[in-house]
């Protein structure tokens, strides 16, 4: 009787255990019925937007040719919902935004009131993720995620993935998440900020190239001299500076490298910069960065020292060394400051905290908390700022080549 | 002996899990004040207290010589049954507000187009058939996986540490000490309720082992979990974005987007504190029938489990039939005032150990 009980107890736990499991094949719904997007585009029209979905394509079987590594849906309509519906209604997927990566608005769009109607969707029932980004595309919304396309890659995900390595690897590029845009509309203390993209339409790709040779064209081995082959039509150049939730003003990508030095989210990087009639290119990489706000009577000033590792990666032959350390000590630490006050007064004269200083203003806690972002706005608009770099000649600190 | 000190091991892990989930996820932030999060300070404050309070009724309890039902007996059966029920309503709380906030992150973040019944369908048999056996075998099941919740608890935070700012706790300390020692009483009901469950299952052989170490050692260590999540909750996000945020510790490493998979793992993270909900709730029902089992003098908790399975089942049922702003304003209430339900109960029981005590050493 015990043994029965027992094997029944173990039976009954088996069922419970799978039971749960099971409910997953009430209403099931197979990966190919998803279309899963990763970029979303906005346009705007005369009347309403447009709207381009880029779908990631599973990878085709052995044998089949491919086209690209996106599939595109694009139509007309009032809002993202309305888009929504008019692209399910013709096509066989349900679209899915659990892996969207960017929001790619066009110039307009940003300066105009995407944003706020972006920041309206409601993330948890359409599953995006708010580690999203935002990308503003000079050239339109559509050109640029199409831009972003390759044949012979068709993971585009990965090609996606490449905006956010060339922020890591160059430091010319900054990109927040959608989480940090929600933030600045939220709290107030900062001003968003987006990769500036642009479509080149005379780089040549692989996109016209066919899987056998015998079949179509090969534009990457017919293009002449001086072409600019090979990659994606679609890069960053440069930094969308936001004012609330319009976009006000723009950086270079040089520019980007300061911004991202004085924000404290540089980690390598190079740049050239002139000594005596010449050039000299470094390479960075940053150490640490010290920076507050200083109240004094009547005006605020903000002040950030940076100290960066610095290589020469290339210097003018036959340069004696005792002046390039001497450059490198004193001339080339006061032409980035230049760089970067700059930056600041586009950034200011834009309307813009990029550069992050109503997060200093708010730790040192300068103002009330309920009246914070008012405050903030108006004190900004009379801020200056002081920079300090401090450049570590790694050359010389390494101790040298070997014995 | 040993039977009896591994019974009660399984239980305190039991318990241990039981806090850290009610602690990190049964209060909600925004609900006492808008605008600011001190959470960081008050639920492990909570925690704290409740394991020095905790510990000095466990003593009380042990040196009374009876099982925490029997304490309650010199009540009379009405009365004893009585002062019961606040602590079991709390158990029964407890129990339902982790698993209500995990159903609803399954139904928006996660399953695309799912009904809430088939959703429950999924989480509710298995924690029923835990709390049918027992806090022992929910401590048994407690003890093989809280490795691995606190692992990802803690993959979660070193993912999302890029994203962390000072200045983001600055913004929210609006509240005032007042408010922040106030919100630590009312959340001390997350601690004090399950911590009081490991004196409810104590059995007579158990009671050797109920010592102030029982509830202190649970209790640190909760405080210790909490203040880390809701830290990092706070160094996320500004206080303004946590009023409708549902779940915020999951989207935390969403603040610093980094290339990878392994930065969208948030939905992997939340099955496995589901998991972790799953045996808090388990806990929580089985105490719950142990206690009223243990005043009405039955011999099988198993009657008492089916009948809080029941209602527990009731609870998150109900509310999709409700109005939303009844179940906010019930939610708000039990959170504000909910102390006083095991603080009623144990005050009733440490009154009897201490009767009991005086007439013993008479």
């Amino acid at each position: 009787m015990k043994r029965a009980l027992f094997v029944f107890g173990l039976f009954a736990f088996g069922l419970l255990c799978a039971a749960p499991m099971l409910c997953g094949c009430l209403g099931p719904v197979s990966l190919e019925e998803y279309g899963y997007v990763i970029s979303v585009g906005v346009d705007t029209m005369d009347e309403g937007y447009y709207f381009t979905f880029a779908l990631q394509r599973e990878l085709s079987e052995p044998g089949t040719e491919s086209e690209g590594g996106a599939e595109l849906l694009a139509c007309r309509a009032a809002s993202f919902d309305g888009a929504v519906k008019e692209l399910e209604s013709r096509s066989p997927v349900k679209l899915n935004f659990s892996r969207l990566n960017f929001f790619v608005l066009s110039r307009s769009a940003a300066e105009g009131g995407a944003v706020k109607e972006l920041l309206s969707l409601s993330f948890d029932s359409l599953k995006i993720r708010s580690s999203a980004a935002v990308v503003v595309a000079e050239c339109g919304a559509s050109k640029f995620i199409g831009g972003l396309s390759s044949n012979n890659d068709p993971n585009v995900k990965k090609l996606q993935s490449a905006v956010m390595l060339d922020m890591e690897r160059s430091g010319m590029v900054r990109i927040l998440s959608v989480s940090r845009l929600m933030e600045a509309a939220a709290g107030g203390a900062f001003d968003y900020c987006a990769p500036l993209g642009e479509y080149d339409p005379e780089v040549i790709t692989d996109m016209e190239q066919k899987s056998s040779e015998s079949e179509g064209k090969d534009p990457l081995r017919e293009a002449g001299i001086g072409a600019p082959v090979g990659g994606l039509k679609s890069r960053v150049e440069g930094t969308a500076l936001f004012s609330g939730l319009r976009m006000t003003g723009e950086l270079t990508r040089e520019q980007t490298m300061y911004l991202n030095m004085v924000c404290g989210d540089f980690k390598n990087g190079t740049v050239t910069l002139p000594c005596g009639g010449e050039s000299v290119t470094l390479m960075l990489r940053m150490k640490r960065v010290r920076r507050g706000i200083k109240p004094g009577e009547g005006v605020l000033r903000a002040y950030a020292e940076i100290e960066l590792e610095a290589g020469v990666h290339t210097a003018p032959k036959g340069f004696p060394e005792e002046e390039l350390d001497e450059w490198l000590a004193h001339e080339a630490p006061a032409l980035l400051r230049e760089k970067a006050e700059e930056t600041f007064l586009i950034c200011r004269g834009a309307g813009s905290d990029a550069m992050l200083f109503g997060v200093d203003a708010e730790k040192q806690m300068l103002f009330p908390c309920e009246s914070f972002a008012g405050s903030w706005r108006e004190a900004y608009r009379g801020l200056e700022a002081e920079f300090r770099f401090i450049l570590v000649n790694t050359d010389k600190t390494s101790g040298g080549g070997a014995l | 002996m040993k039977k009896a000190r591994d019974g009660l091991r399984s239980v305190s892990m039991a318990a241990l899990v039981s806090l850290c989930v009610c602690g990190v996820f049964g209060p909600s932030p925004g609900s006492f004040t808008e605008g600011s999060n001190t959470a960081y300070i008050s639920v492990p404050l909570a925690a704290l207290v409740s394991g020095a309070a905790g510990a000095a009724l466990f003593a009380l309890f042990r040196s009374g010589g009876k099982t925490f039902p029997e304490l309650l007996d010199p009540f009379g059966r009405a009365v004893g049954t009585a002062l019961a029920l606040p602590l079991a309503l709390g158990l029964l709380f407890c129990a339902v507000r982790p698993l209500s906030v995990f159903i609803q992150v399954l139904h928006r973040l996660v399953f695309d187009g799912a009904v809430f019944a088939l959703i429950q369908a999924f989480v509710l048999p298995v924690t029923f058939f835990m709390a049918a056996k027992g806090a022992s075998s929910v401590g048994r099941t407690a003890l093989v996986l809280a490795g691995v919740i606190g692992l990802s608890f803690a993959a979660n935070m070193v993912l999302a540490a890029p994203g962390f700012d000072a200045y983001r706790l600055y913004a929210g300390l609006g509240e005032g000490a007042g408010q922040t020692l106030s919100s630590a009483l009312s959340y001390s009901f997350f601690f004090m309720t399950p911590l009081l469950g490991i004196a409810v299952n104590a059995g007579e052989g158990d009671l050797r082992g109920l010592s102030h170490r029982s509830a202190l050692v649970p209790g640190v260590k909760a405080a210790a979990v909490c203040f880390a999540a809701h830290i990092s909750t706070a160094l996320s996000f500004h206080p303004a974005m946590l009023g409708d945020m549902i779940m915020p510790l999951c989207r935390i490493a969403f603040v610093s987007p980094k290339p990878g998979a392994i930065y969208r793992f948030d939905k992997v993270f939340v099955m496995i504190w589901l998991m972790g909900a799953m045996i808090s709730a388990a806990y929580c029902l089985a105490s719950g029938a142990r206690l009223v089992s243990g005043v009405l003098g039955a011999e099988s908790d198993l009657t008492a489990a089916l009948i809080f399975c029941a209602l527990a089942a009731g609870l998150l049922f109900l509310p999709l039939a409700l109005p939303a702003g009844l179940n906010e304003r019930v939610r708000f209430i039990i959170e504000r005032y909910g102390a006083a339900l095991p603080a009623v109960t144990a005050a009733a029981a440490a009154v009897s150990a201490f009767r009991e005590r005086r007439r013993k050493r008479a």
